[in-house]
């Protein structure tokens, strides 16, 4: 019973909505330190951006940083779908086209963190 | 009397009806930017994978990234990043009742929008010393 309660529309939206706002909420730091560190790397050679994005405090706030994008990115084309995307099968493919772009990100991002700082 | 005709059922009244607000304007822009956003993941996508698939493969997306048309496509992605963060704010801020009266609100959205261009600029003046052309 607790199962399916929590997966109705009306908590998964109200859970929609608080992600959102604790996304948004973290990705104000993350996102200027993802400013700040692009424009340290911006024109450096290989072996500089590699040894930056190699730091473990560095690699685990680019992680941070792609989940959080990941979680606001979802919900904010999700409403995006629900305002602009009808009719029940392009309203279905948008959001399951938006999942996996989201997915896609998410996974090639952090596998490319993950590979720079073990260096698999 | 009574009509023979049913009449069109009424619309409710559409965006070119409105007189231009602010916060109306932020609104959207804000949706725009994230949209926007949303497509720029892949260059930092694109950007870590270069770093971890090695030099040849960094050097490539550098001399993407360096274009010109790569310079334009980053300095709007720094504009879309900045002025949905600022912009944001306000929501947050409306999230919790703050700078709700009318005035406050537009005077808070003027000002997110002044802040993410200004942000841009000196974000890009930054980029430009850092690398020796200012």
């Amino acid at each position: 019973m607790a199962a399916s309660a929590s997966n109705s529309p009306v908590k998964a939206a109200t859970r929609a909505f608080s992600i959102q706002r604790k996304s948004a909420l973290a990705l104000i730091p993350l996102a200027l330190f993802l400013i700040a560190l692009i424009l340290a790397l911006s024109g450096t050679d290989y072996e500089t951006a590699r040894h930056y994005l190699g730091n473990p405090i560095v690699s685990l706030l680019v992680i941070v940083t792609i989940l959080a994008t990941v979680a606001h990115m979802r919900i904010g084309m999700n409403e995006v779908i629900e305002d602009y995307v009808h009719g029940s099968f392009l309203h279905v493919l948008a959001k399951t086209v938006n999942i996996l772009f989201c997915v896609a990100v998410g996974l090639g991002s952090i596998y490319a963190a993950l590979k720079i700082l073990i260096g698999f | 009397m009574a009509e023979t005709r049913q009449a069109a059922r009424p619309l409710s009244p559409h965006l070119q009806i409105y007189r231009f607000t602010i916060t109306m304007a932020m609104s959207i822009i804000h949706r725009i930017t994230g949209v926007g956003l949303y497509a720029g993941t892949l260059l930092l996508a694109a950007w870590l994978l270069s770093v971890a698939m090695g030099p040849d493969a960094y050097a490539t997306f550098q001399s993407v990234a360096g274009s010109w048309l790569g310079q334009l496509i980053l300095f709007g992605f720094t504009w879309a990043l900045l002025h949905h963060l600022f912009s944001g704010i306000r929501y947050l801020m409306w999230d919790n009742i703050r700078a709700f009266e009318l005035r406050q609100a537009d005077f808070i959205s003027w000002g997110a929008a002044v802040l993410g261009f200004a942000a841009t600029i000196i974000v890009w003046i930054v980029a430009f010393k850092l690398r020796g052309v200012l």
